[in-house]
């Protein structure tokens, strides 16, 4: 019931994205394919797949923040945290219901523009799928977790949606800012998302054919536990909320 | 079986240093129509909110149906339906999609009740909730509360917005079909007629306090107008003498109970009694407010 009205309720940007993640997954490919006629198909494939990769990273870090903006956060913002909190149902069942929801139209999203883009490819360069390049994808998938739910627990730690997302992109903002200041000052490595990615970013534009590397192992195990821990957090938040 | 749908002891909620709502104990019979009377801001919402477990008591404890409010919260809003105060529900959906939406919470929903209710009611079922009137709006909440098949209807104001058919409608609705099945309707209002007209029950609260609970027809029946002229005569409040107020040689007496025999103290000391008559619930009201103010 709430996950349906919470679908009911996104829906419309769910389309959206979803019109984006097909039009990411098939321009790489497109793009390229005009543009360096003369890489070879290796070469090619490599930096084509470089290219959806972050795509489909980008994509979804917004699609997640977005997603993360709704849900029970907008029943207190729009007052109708009344109507839903008196049906016969527990926080619990709202709070993760909402998650679920959304959570399950972002991985829809990952999956449309992995096996759209990835198949394209693979199809264009005469190149085998294999599940070392997939994985590839896994960081970028965990980040969306982790920006969804921490926008999720933001948005009803403000009880609003819309202030949720502005903390959360100010998060996004200033937690890279803080590990590279204490790290330049200090020389401190803080833990952040940015761990998972095996290379980054300047490094893979030069030598496209990282892209293949394996995400390190232990900050993937870790940040895939901390995403659903936000959720879990809102969800004690609003055991102790009144209206 | 508890015989009461409602009861309060001691409860109390402060927010910060201040007393929203200060120890009432109400009762409120099974099957019973229950106005509770109060002015803005005198705690009515508060105590709704407790009952429905939306607000935690800060001190006291409150059972629906036997049902402790913080404890079996999940068990009490099975077998209660609420309307709020403010009457907002989802913009983009329309009435229809409510129904679809509030159905499944509820085993005991009744669909030819959403008939019934959207026909009598003349709700427009296709239209989205946020392009409905205010009057509309009100309506959809009736709809869906009335449709549950609930033990315990909670209506905070539910006469909000609508006009003066609608709201004869609704009480029509009310007093007929909800005590038809049994239910108990706790509802708070300030249209005192509508309460005078339905309830069996009255509470009547302000500024956190309960300052009186009764049978509607007991305390028409007690409270009465004295006119009394003479000399020297009681121009004290107290628990019989609800208000005095004099004019020259006039004494215009509220009692609450027992008002033969207080005309005939009065009488003998040397009043002429001029005129005892019943108040309407709406004189009785501004009188008890007005001395707790």
């Amino acid at each position: 019931m709430y996950f349906w009205k919470c679908w009911r309720g996104t829906r419309v940007s769910f389309y959206v994205f979803l019109a984006i993640a097909l039009t990411l997954a098939v321009l790489p490919w497109k793009i390229m394919d005009s543009a360096m006629r003369d890489l070879g198909p290796q070469q090619f494939f490599a930096l084509a797949w470089m290219i959806l990769v972050f795509a489909s990273s980008g994509l979804l870090a917004i699609a997640g923040m977005s997603f993360g903006a709704t849900g029970i956060s907008e029943e207190f913002a729009h007052k109708t945290a009344g109507f839903l909190l008196t049906k016969p149902r527990s926080i619990r069942y709202f709070v993760w219901a909402g998650w679920a929801a959304n959570a399950l139209q972002f991985l829809t999203l990952t999956g449309t523009m992995v096996l759209v883009g990835a198949s394209l490819l693979s199809w264009a360069c005469h190149v085998q799928l294999t599940g070392r390049l997939l994985l590839t994808f896994v960081p970028g998938l965990i980040m969306t977790f982790l920006l969804f739910g921490m926008t999720y627990l933001l948005a009803i730690l403000h009880k609003n949606g819309r202030n949720g997302f502005i903390s959360s992109l100010g998060v996004v903002i200033v937690f890279p800012m803080i590990c590279l200041a204490v790290q330049y000052f200090w020389h401190i490595h803080l833990p952040s998302p940015g761990d998972m990615y095996p290379v980054e970013m300047s490094q893979m534009v030069r030598h496209p054919e990282l892209v293949a590397a394996l995400p390190p192992l232990w900050p993937l195990v870790g940040w895939s536990l901390v995403a659903p821990a936000c959720p879990l957090v809102a969800e004690l938040v609003l055991e102790h909320t009144e209206l | 079986m508890n015989e009461l749908a409602i009861d309060s002891k001691d409860l109390t909620k402060t927010y910060g240093s201040i007393r929203a709502v200060g120890g009432i104990n109400l009762t409120v019979p099974r099957g019973a129509i229950y106005g509770f009377l109060g002015r803005n801001g005198a705690g009515k919402t508060t105590t709704i909110k407790m009952l429905l477990g939306l607000a935690r008591p800060t001190a006291g404890a409150a059972r629906v149906f036997g049902m402790d409010v913080s404890a079996e919260r999940m068990s009490i809003l099975q077998r209660t339906a609420f309307v709020s105060e403010k009457k907002t529900l989802y913009p983009s959906l329309t009435p229809t999609e409510l129904v679809r939406f509030s159905r499944g919470f509820y085993p005991t929903w009744s669909d030819s009740s959403v008939d019934k209710y959207a026909r009598l009611l003349e709700i427009p079922m296709k239209q989205r909730f946020e392009k409905l009137s205010n009057g509309n709006q009100t309506k959809v909440w009736l709809l869906l509360a009335l449709s549950q098949g609930a033990d315990l209807l909670i209506l905070d104001e539910p006469t909000t917005a609508l006009d003066p058919l609608s709201v004869d409608q609704l009480l029509h609705v009310l007093a007929e079909d909800g005590l038809g099945r049994g239910c108990t309707i706790f509802f708070s209002s300030h249209q005192l007629e509508e309460v005078e007209r339905i309830a069996e029950y009255v509470g009547v609260i302000e500024r956190g306090n309960l300052l009186m609970e009764s049978r509607l027809d007991d305390i028409k029946s007690e409270f009465r107008l004295i006119t009394a002229a003479g000399n020297s005569l009681p121009s004290q409040t107290s628990p019989q003498i609800l208000s005095v107020a004099v004019e020259g040689n006039f004494y215009r007496y509220v009692v609450t109970k027992d008002a033969e025999g207080f005309a005939a103290g009065l009488s003998q000391n040397g009043a002429t009694i001029t005129n005892i008559v019943p108040l309407s619930l709406r004189e009785i009201f501004l009188q008890l407010v007005r001395r707790e103010q």
